[in-house]
């Protein structure tokens, strides 16, 4: 049947996929040294399972899920080895604004990454895979093998995270700006 | 404590006029960005990869094992290899599109577009067809430091690079393989490779019995089909 012809082998989904997958892996907290291997061992994992098969979430969900198995692997070993260890996001700047604009961005920026260190790798891979890349809870739940009501409960609760550390962060900028503005 | 407390999701952050809009700009930058990543290059040595593992799968029937189905487990080794081989001689291409001096957060210099840029022309050579001469060192390394993933794939290249002239030490290299990368990511080449090392070297009630051990452990590994016929062989 169609089954068969809609098995995409791991070189195609790589081409379509590789950029999305390393951004998505250093989202979730893999240092941007660690991505490389990674990325190559998302593709390796695909490649054993055959490729991608139709299935309930689309090709590069299921790719992300590999790799937030791979990264919670990792995780493990890194922590492991050191427990303070916890890579920054550092991505690339897409567009530039006037340096005022730019500033402004970029703390944004900052404080939504620093917010996302504070999630733990379950609720951070649900917390990008939703709130990021935009996939439905039933996908999510469908690739990372659990109930839809554990992702939303992992929404939940990433989100009540998530925004207190953005708070917390926030508040401490302002305190300090009003700080500085009251010298 | 369990996790089906809510039974619907949060709405998004991105789409939820309640949050404070600084969280709505964070986020939004974060999900325009990307880093920086070469598919191209990657994708080149992914296919140098899968040809080479068909050149090897030719050259191994037609120069090794004189039971077709020994080599057929050869030949499902190397294919299982592919992503193995991904990292070898074009291992320092790949590496250099993750990170080539890319900007950072920080120093914000306008790095337009990431992914797509230039490639370091892979010379993607295909790993040789046969792998015992394979040496330990295959590939430059000056700029880019060796990973985990690296050593474990040059000790898994000179491990199957030894089974069939001298599968005992194979077995050594495997298992040295086994204390250094317990959990590593070619842990299922590695047993399947295992699996081989032990046949060749005539252990076969061992082979047989880790065969099995890897089917219940791998029941979809790409490598089942031709371990079982290895099994088979006279």
């Amino acid at each position: 049947m169609e089954s068969m012809s809609e098995r995409i082998s791991a070189e195609a989904l790589f081409r379509e996929h590789a950029s999305a997958v390393a951004t998505f892996a250093h989202r979730l907290g893999v240092a941007r040294d660690d991505v490389h291997d990674l990325v190559q061992e998302v593709f390796l994992v695909a490649h054993r399972k055959g490729g991608y098969e139709q299935g309930p979430a689309r090709p590069r969900t299921w790719l992300c899920a590999i790799a937030v198995r791979l990264a919670r692997k990792a995780h493990r070993e890194r922590a492991r080895r050191d427990p303070s260890d916890s890579p920054r996001i550092e991505l690339a700047r897409g567009e530039d604004r006037d340096p005022g604009q730019q500033l402004e961005t970029r703390r944004s920026l900052e404080h939504v990454q620093a917010a996302l260190e504070v999630l733990d790798l379950e609720h951070r891979a649900a917390f990008v895979l939703y709130e990021i890349e935009r996939e439905s809870c039933e996908d999510i739940a469908a690739v990372l093998e659990v109930p839809v009501g554990t992702v939303y409960s992992r929404l939940h609760h990433a989100r009540k995270k998530f925004l207190a550390a953005h708070e917390a962060l926030a508040s401490g900028r302002r305190s300090v700006r009003k700080a500085a503005g009251a010298r | 404590m369990t996790d089906d407390t809510n039974m619907k999701p949060p709405p998004r952050l991105l789409d939820d006029p309640a949050v404070a809009p600084e969280v709505h700009e964070g986020l939004a930058q974060l999900s325009a960005q990307q880093l920086p990543y070469d598919t191209a290059a990657g994708l080149s040595s992914l296919q140098g990869a899968l040809s080479s593992s068909q050149l090897e799968a030719a050259a191994s029937a037609a120069t090794s094992l004189s039971t077709g189905t020994i080599a057929a487990g050869g030949v499902a080794l190397l294919l299982i290899g592919a992503g193995m081989f991904a990292w070898l001689s074009p291992r320092a291409e790949i590496k250099a599109p993750v990170a080539p001096a890319a900007p950072v957060a920080p120093a914000r210099p306008p790095e337009p577009e990431p992914a797509e840029a230039v490639v370091l022309e892979p010379s993607v050579s295909a790993p040789e067809a046969t792998a015992p001469d394979v040496p330990e060192r295959r590939m430059p390394r000056s700029a880019v430091p060796e990973s985990p993933l690296d050593r474990e794939v040059a000790q898994m290249v000179r491990a199957k690079a030894l089974v069939e002239d001298d599968p005992r030490a194979a077995l050594g290299l495997l298992a040295r393989l086994e204390r250094e990368h317990p959990r590593g990511a070619l842990s299922e080449e590695r047993a399947g490779l295992r699996v081989l090392a032990l046949w060749k070297s005539g252990d076969i009630v061992r082979a047989k019995a880790e065969r099995q051990a890897f089917f219940t452990r791998y029941p979809s590994s790409p490598m089942r089909e031709r371990l079982a016929q290895l099994a088979e062989a006279p």
